[in-house]
């Protein structure tokens, strides 16, 4: 009789330990396949990512219409004296323009007489920041354009304040996912804007203060606190000429290369809209610089890891320091950044 | 059939406010993980088999929206969950600070099977965020904890709310 009661309650136990031993399986056969995988995200993820993303859309836009109804009707207290400072601010920005312009025409003008290379701003998509990563570990967030908007996977993503990440694996439809400049994995060509010093840009690990640092930089380079650090374009995902941030701080390596510390320009924790790249991607370098697989830190700096063998920017650190941006007026390079990249903080 | 409907409205519930309503409203401050919440929560309170099974689908959605490697996050919910089941059917977790302290127990378990597998996977690894899964596992445990009891008391404490406004209304028209 007791093995009877109990029978089913054994019966129930194992089946339980098979379930847990089938699930384990699955999971490491799954994590196995990814890892050996050249070919990127697998259509499982796919598929999960395309379906959930519209629940976060959905979810977004629900929240969004909460937040817009409390903004837009019941926190508008004080509204009058703040737009009356607007209007303030937006007379003398015109001011400003005004200048600016006359500026920019004698600039020109500079330009056509020295027989500068002018480098076009690309065309970009606006699109919107749905969701973040469920783990922290990672710092991804999902915008809610995909596939059928044209947006590729590798597509270099930006905002007004500067540089903001890049597209990572094969997009959904209508939702792609952005891995951030400040992942740990990320990684992007960078030169200190006031003396042409190139490096490597990496996101740093989730415990320091700094989400940015500078690698390849040598000893010898003048970088000080309060530089600013542009893209360099030299990974062939990022255009060239955008912030990515300013040194906080700089120390003298024990090796050869210098450690520097970046305080990103972009405030990554209130992200809104941001700009995909959608025009003229910059040239990948081929010849004259180092292979990217050889060079040191390029291998860790991909989307998922050394695991999925994929598309990142494997940015060679540079053998010296990069010419191209250099101060104003310097003959033979385009002196500003190839786009207005937005208010420096 | 109602509890497999139930779990999954809250596993999809807990997935979007940790992804969406939570960075929409408060950019990254949030930083507890309660997808791992819903999944102890269902295994204290269905068992180990309904915890891996609600930890192995957790995981893999929240896999499938972050920038990681598929089936890490859903190994480690999965191992977290039928624990869960299992500790809450071999002892009494009915209490606030046992079950607080399963909360606890598994967001550790879940941070070093996680960081763990991507130590192996990846050349650098995660790194060490010991403070981080500390944080965590404290805010876990106390939302789990009140979570959980709200679930179990909640409707008694409704009955009752009820059954006294009701029982006052009476008095005053007898009165």
């Amino acid at each position: 009789m007791l093995t009877n009661d109990r029978g089913p309650v054994l019966e129930f136990q194992k089946r339980t330990g098979y379930l847990l031993v089938a699930a384990l399986l699955g999971h490491l056969l799954l994590i196995s396949a990814q890892v050996s995988s050249q070919t990127g995200a697998s259509v499982l993820e796919t598929t999960m990512f395309g379906a959930l993303s519209r629940v976060q859309a959905l979810t977004s836009w629900v929240t969004q219409g909460i937040t817009g109804a409390w903004g837009n009707y019941v926190a508008l207290r004080g509204h009058r004296a703040r737009a009356d400072a607007l209007q303030l601010q937006l007379d003398r920005l015109g001011v400003q323009l005004q200048h600016a312009t006359a500026q920019a025409r004698r600039t020109e003008q500079l330009e056509r007489l020295l027989q500068l290379q002018r480098t076009e701003l690309p065309a970009t998509m606006a699109a919107r920041v749905i969701a973040a990563d469920p783990a922290a570990a990672f710092r991804t967030v999902t915008i809610d354009k995909g596939a059928s908007d044209g947006v590729r996977r590798d597509m270099a993503v930006l905002s007004p304040l500067g540089v903001v990440g890049r597209v990572i694996d094969e997009p959904a439809a209508h939702a792609a996912k952005v891995q951030l400049i400040i992942d740990r994995n990320a990684g992007a060509g960078g030169v200190i804007e006031r003396n042409g010093a190139g490096g490597v840009v990496v996101g740093a690990s989730a415990d320091t203060d700094l989400p940015l640092r500078m690698e390849y930089v040598s000893n010898l380079a003048d970088v000080t606190p309060g530089d600013l650090v542009m893209t360099s374009g030299l990974d062939g995902i990022y255009p060239r000429g955008f912030v990515l941030g300013r040194v906080e701080r700089a120390e003298r390596g024990s090796g050869l290369y210098r450690l520097i510390a970046i305080r990103p320009s972009v405030d990554f924790s209130s992200l809104d809209t941001v700009l995909l790249v959608t025009g003229p991607q910059p040239a990948r370098p081929d010849a004259g610089t180092a292979p990217a697989s050889n060079a040191p830190g390029a291998g860790a700096r991909e989307g998922r890891g050394e695991a999925s063998g994929g598309a990142s920017p494997t940015v060679a650190p540079p053998q010296t320091q990069a010419a191209p941006v250099g101060p104003a007026g310097t003959v033979g390079a385009p002196s500003v950044p190839a786009t207005p990249a937005g208010p420096v903080p | 059939m109602t509890r497999l409907l139930s779990v999954g409205a809250a596993l999809l519930a807990a997935l979007m406010l940790q992804t969406v309503v939570g960075y929409q409203l408060f950019g990254r401050l949030i930083a507890m993980d309660l997808v791992l919440v819903v999944v102890v929560g269902t295994a204290i309170f269905f068992g180990p088999t309904a915890g891996l099974v609600a930890g192995t689908v957790a995981g893999l959605c929240q896999d499938a929206l972050s920038g990681g490697v598929l089936g890490v996050a859903g190994l480690a919910k999965t191992l977290a969950g039928f624990v869960a089941g299992v500790v809450a059917t071999q002892f009494i977790v009915s209490g606030i600070i046992p079950r607080g302290v399963v909360f606890f127990a598994m967001t550790w378990l879940h941070g070093v099977c996680f960081l763990g597998l991507y130590a192996m996977i990846e050349r650098h690894g995660i790194g060490r965020p010991w403070r981080q899964i500390l944080v965590q596992s404290l805010l876990n445990a106390l939302v789990g904890v009140v979570a959980t009891q709200a679930i179990e008391r909640g409707p008694e404490w409704w009955r009752r709310r009820q059954y006294t406004r009701r029982h006052e209304g009476r008095r005053r028209l007898a009165r």
